[in-house]
């Protein structure tokens, strides 16, 4: 078993996670980035994807997936904390409410607006396309 | 006769008042636990990205983000600023303390562009034939972090298009005598964040994965949407707190007013009915005078 680290997953609204870990996947700007103990300190941009760590703590090994927004990660020390806009489990994500806001996105991106409304429409449907990956790949109920 | 019964009309009318008075402090008090139990949740992550901003600041070197203040202190053009009214009135000093600081911005930076969020504000300024920005319909009530995400998409766009240089937010901190604020949200200012340094942390080395820069603005619209958020609840909690008080005092005089008409009232009453006996008695007393 490896050895546990700490981590701290803090979204906008609530504290989603803060615990030991054993080992961490997050999506970077430079894309997914895996996570040990004794990582060296570092400060990374997180981009909306796919988040999945194995829990350390008194149950080792249970697996988390969860779909994030954008944010950062930091180490310190063996102390991992991550902060995102929102974060969601699979089963947590309403799959037709996923698929509506899928589509708006991409009529919104046909549309040819301005140069702003067009990366704030990619950005909505970068987020869309991310919860419904997470909810069809990992399920999670209905 | 007349008058007890305009004064009984009157203790009525005030009755009906202190009721609705009473209604709107309950109200608001309700509505005030509400929104800080919403911030309490949202305290720490904005705590810990703020930390974690400025401790990118301080390592960052000079940087070509437009987000920081520029080194040679050029005065920026186009100034914007947020301004945070109540949708209502009824609610002591409170919005006219916010069109006050708003006012004197403008006489201080002439051209500044009005985002103004609460209905009285914008009212208010459109009575006073100040330009605003039109198209921000953004409610003051109920704040939510949803609603201060659309409020920094939109002020960011407006940044990201040249339209402003620079971003004030003027809102009403409800802690000590309920004290308006002006303070600048974009862009940061180096020097601003270095005061707030803390000498006893010990400085470790980062890695930045890919660069300062580049996380920076990955989170920049997290980072000003807390600010924004922190802000509205502030200034609705203000906004309740001083409807709060208002409307004590409004019931305090109601009291002070039912109780003074209340003994006239009775005063009156006794009066009349004084007067009817007297009126019998002395009738009673001629018919005996008659008879005898």
């Amino acid at each position: 078993m490896p050895a546990p680290f700490t981590l701290s997953i803090l979204a906008a609204d609530h504290p989603f996670y803060e615990g030991e870990c054993l080992s961490l996947v997050i999506p970077t700007t430079e894309g997914q980035y895996g996570i040990m103990a004794n990582h060296s300190n570092m400060i990374a941009g997180i981009v909306p994807g796919i988040l999945t760590a194995v829990l350390g703590g008194k149950e080792p090994g249970e697996r988390v997936v969860a779909a994030v927004t954008a944010g950062i990660a930091k180490v310190e020390k063996n102390k991992v904390l991550i902060l995102v806009d929102s974060i969601e489990r699979p089963e947590e994500i309403d799959l037709k409410r996923a698929e509506r806001e899928y589509e708006a996105a991409m009529k919104a991106l046909k549309k040819k607006a301005g140069e702003i409304e067009h990366s704030l429409a990619e950005a909505k449907l970068m987020r869309a396309v991310n919860r419904l990956r997470a909810k069809k790949n990992y399920g999670g109920g209905s | 006769m007349s008058s007890s019964k305009e004064l009984r009309d009157r203790i009525n009318g005030i009755t009906e008042t202190k009721k609705i008075t009473t209604a709107m402090y309950l109200i608001a008090s309700t509505k005030m636990r509400r929104v800080r139990m919403g911030l309490e949740r949202t305290q720490p992550y904005f705590d810990a990205l703020r930390a974690e901003v400025r401790r990118m600041f301080r390592t960052a070197g000079s940087s070509d983000s437009k987000f920081f203040f520029p080194d040679d202190n050029t005065e920026p053009k186009n100034t914007g600023a947020i301004v945070v009214t109540a949708d209502k009135g009824l609610a002591g000093g409170y919005n006219f303390n916010v069109l006050k600081a708003a006012g004197e911005l403008l006489e201080k930076i002439p051209g500044t562009k009005l985002y103004v969020i609460g209905e009285y504000g914008r009212r208010f300024f459109a009575q006073h034939g100040v330009d605003t920005e039109k198209d921000f319909p953004f409610s003051a009530e109920d704040p939510t972090l949803h609603l201060s995400r659309d409020i920094c998409s939109r002020i960011l766009k407006d940044f990201k298009a040249g339209a402003l240089d620079r971003v004030y937010i003027i809102y009403t901190d409800p802690g000590a005598g309920a004290a308006v604020r002006t303070t600048r949200l974009i862009p940061f200012h180096r020097s601003a964040l270095r005061a707030e340094e803390d000498p006893e942390e010990p400085v470790t080395d980062f890695e930045y994965m890919p660069n300062v820069a580049a996380i920076l603005d990955n989170i920049v619209l997290s980072y000003i949407t807390g600010f924004v958020f922190s802000a509205l609840v502030d200034s609705y909690s203000a906004e309740l707190t001083a409807r709060m008080e208002a409307m004590n005092a409004a019931n305090r005089s109601a009291d002070d007013m039912l109780a003074e008409l209340k003994l006239n009232y009775q005063r009156a009453r006794q009066a009349a009915i004084t007067g009817e006996i007297t009126e019998i008695s002395a009738g009673a007393k001629h018919k005996r005078s008659e008879a005898k």
